[in-house]
């Protein structure tokens, strides 16, 4: 089966636009929220280059079985802050996902309302029976990342 | 102090976009076709049938509201309740372009047998609410339909069936002017007649190819439930348009203004194109007999400006890719500037078919080129209501037009038609300096380029 299917995946925050793309993009902040529920990323891994050809790498485990890692490496080739990113991956170790077929995941952040920040993340392509897999998975990290920026504004408030 | 933060909840949308090949994207974007033609005909033949009635000249601009007034209102409602509509058997935006085109049809079968003055203009009107009903929701359904990186190649399908809708439109004029003899008992010639009826065949025959062929993606079930949560009715639907036009993202503003320089444009153009061909070429003004001539060959640049139109549409996609639709707009609007100047001056009949080649670009460009950026502005949960706030602002400016370039002529432009085409000429210019303040949202290159870059590697 070909590879012929985009993820576009949205959702508004209530957050300006700078603080969103920086926890997408700091390497500190994404380590707290990127992963499915049931998986986290290791803040040890993380490095990122933040400009166009500049590389990004992580490793997200299973939270309950260290031994099974899935390890994204990728170049940025497109990063405009806070406009978006685009990143071409290379992902190993995921079943549903071969590493020899690169993906694009594309990022955009854009200002809605008064300070309000759309993200629309597009990744792909991936085969047809995985892709739903795939966008259940962004739907749920999207999930935790409303919670990272409300426990993060909470924290700053709170100071 | 320390204050609390309770934001809005707000649902994710989830969507799984299929790649779509070219031979998908164009019987996805067919209905077009005939939905342009009807345009075309409203266009080209209405006039001459008002005439046929025994409408006088000066009666024509009001007999013409229907246009402007439809577009304003009726897109964006429609929009507002394509957004919040869901049938797994009809779909989201199908329901209304099937009825726009149901309206389509009737209305221009039955244009040319009208007998009175009164029923032609309600025609028109109920032409013209078909048309938009149709049209708004069919460029939503593009954008939902394709992923960011097959946007530029959908929205400039479109483009590509503006032109060859509209060319194919004034060509069956001519064409079955040549074939067909006689008129009907009111003065309708039947070569008129046949030109409607083939009309009313391509409108809905193009739109049934398109709704067969393309299915709709089904929401999520969150967004179906947040679609269901939505208070139906038309008091909720112009809610929504208001509180899209105060949400509406900066950048979708400044294109506002692009678009109020260059419909005001292209309104001038084709009012005062025969006119000005009248006075460049054949050195008569409307009232000599000889200003027949003009409007014949008035014909054939605009039917030529529009194969420019459909010839150009797929290679702007290339050219968005590359360098962006912001820039590739900007282009295209100062080639129709300069064209529209030389155009102006031009003494010699033939010799006008090389400028208008540049407004034959822009064309393409202004209707497939600004949708590319502005999609990628806005949620996907809105396109329809967005889709129809972008139509107001090309119908605002055509109303603004025909309130103030009255003035403009006479006080300004010394009532000189082919002022009024050099006045188009640098109102396009003006667009091109607007477009230079937008900030485009970084260019989306196509997946197939994608795969030729290098990966991420340990």
């Amino acid at each position: 089966m070909a590879a012929n299917v985009m993820v576009v995946v949205e959702r508004q925050y209530d957050y300006p636009r700078p603080e969103v793309f920086r926890a997408w993009t700091a390497p500190e902040e994404m380590a707290r929220w990127r992963g499915s529920p049931g998986w986290h990323v290791e803040p040890d891994t993380v490095t990122s280059d933040l400009r166009v050809g500049g590389r990004h790498h992580h490793v997200k485990v299973r939270d309950n079985d260290p031994t099974t890692r899935v390890t994204t490496d990728a170049v940025f080739i497109e990063y405009f802050e806070p406009d978006v990113f685009v990143a071409r991956q290379r992902i190993t170790g995921d079943p549903g996902i071969d590493p020899d077929v690169p993906l694009e995941l594309r990022v955009e952040f854009t200002k809605t309302g008064r300070d309000h920040t759309l993200v629309r993340v597009v990744q792909g392509p991936f085969e047809p029976e995985v892709a739903g897999y795939h966008s259940k998975g962004w739907e749920l990290e999207l999930d935790r990342l409303e919670e990272y920026l409300a426990r993060r504004r909470v924290r700053e408030e709170s100071r | 102090m320390t204050t609390t933060h309770a934001p809005t909840a707000h649902i994710t949308i989830v969507r799984q976009k299929p790649l779509m090949n070219m031979r998908q994207i164009l019987l996805m974007n067919l209905g077009f076709f005939g939905i342009q033609y009807s345009f075309g005909m409203q266009q080209t033949a209405v006039n001459p049938i008002y005439n046929f009635l025994g409408a006088s000249p000066e009666e024509l601009p009001l007999l013409n509201l229907a246009g402007p007034v439809t577009g304003l209102l009726i897109q964006p409602l429609i929009g507002a309740l394509s957004d919040r509509t869901w049938s797994p058997r009809w779909g989201r935006r199908k329901p209304y372009f099937i009825i726009g085109a149901i309206g389509c049809s009737v209305c221009l079968f039955l244009f040319p047998f009208v007998a009175a003055l009164w029923t032609a203009v309600l025609l028109l009107w109920i032409l013209d609410a078909s048309n938009n009903t149709a049209m708004e929701p069919y460029r939503a359904f593009i954008a939902d339909r394709l992923p960011p990186s097959q946007l530029a190649k959908g929205f400039l399908a479109q483009s590509f069936f503006t032109g060859f809708g509209i060319t194919l439109a004034n060509i069956s004029l001519f064409v079955f002017q040549t074939l067909i003899s006689g008129a009907t008992s009111a003065g309708i010639p039947y070569w008129v007649v046949g030109s409607f009826i083939l009309g009313s065949v391509c409108s809905i025959a193009t739109v049934l190819v398109s709704v067969l062929t393309t299915p709709e993606l089904p929401p999520s079930d969150e967004e179906l439930a947040a679609i269901r949560a939505k208070k139906g009715g038309l008091g909720a639907a112009v809610r929504e348009i208001w509180d899209a036009i105060v949400e509406m993202p900066g950048e979708l503003r400044k294109l506002a203004l692009v678009y109020l320089f260059q419909w005001y444009a292209m309104v001038c153009y084709w009012q005062f194109v025969s006119l000005s061909i009248a006075e460049s070429v054949y050195g008569v003004t409307a009232d000599d007999p000889r200003y027949a001539n003009a409007v014949s060959w008035t014909g054939l640049v605009n039917g030529w400006y529009n194969i420019v139109t459909f010839c150009v549409a797929f290679p702007l996609v290339a050219l968005a890719r590359r360098r962006g639709a912001k820039w590739v707009h900007i282009f295209c609007l100062l080639c129709a500037a300069v064209g529209l100047l030389i155009f102006a001056n031009l003494t010699n009949q033939y010799l006008l078919f090389i400028p208008i080649i540049g407004l034959g670009i822009a064309w393409a460009s202004i209707m497939g080129v600004p949708y590319i950026m502005a999609v990628r502005m806005i949620p996907s949960t809105r396109y329809g209501v967005y889709m129809g706030i972008i139509n107001m602002m090309i119908v605002v400016p055509m109303l603004i037009q025909t309130v103030t370039f009255g003035r403009v002529f006479e006080n300004i432009l010394g009532g000189d038609p082919t002022n009024a085409i050099m006045f188009s000429g640098v109102l396009l210019a003006a667009a091109a300096v607007t477009m230079t303040w937008i900030k485009e949202p970084p260019i989306v290159r196509d997946v197939d380029d994608l795969l030729q870059m290098p990966a991420g590697t340990h």
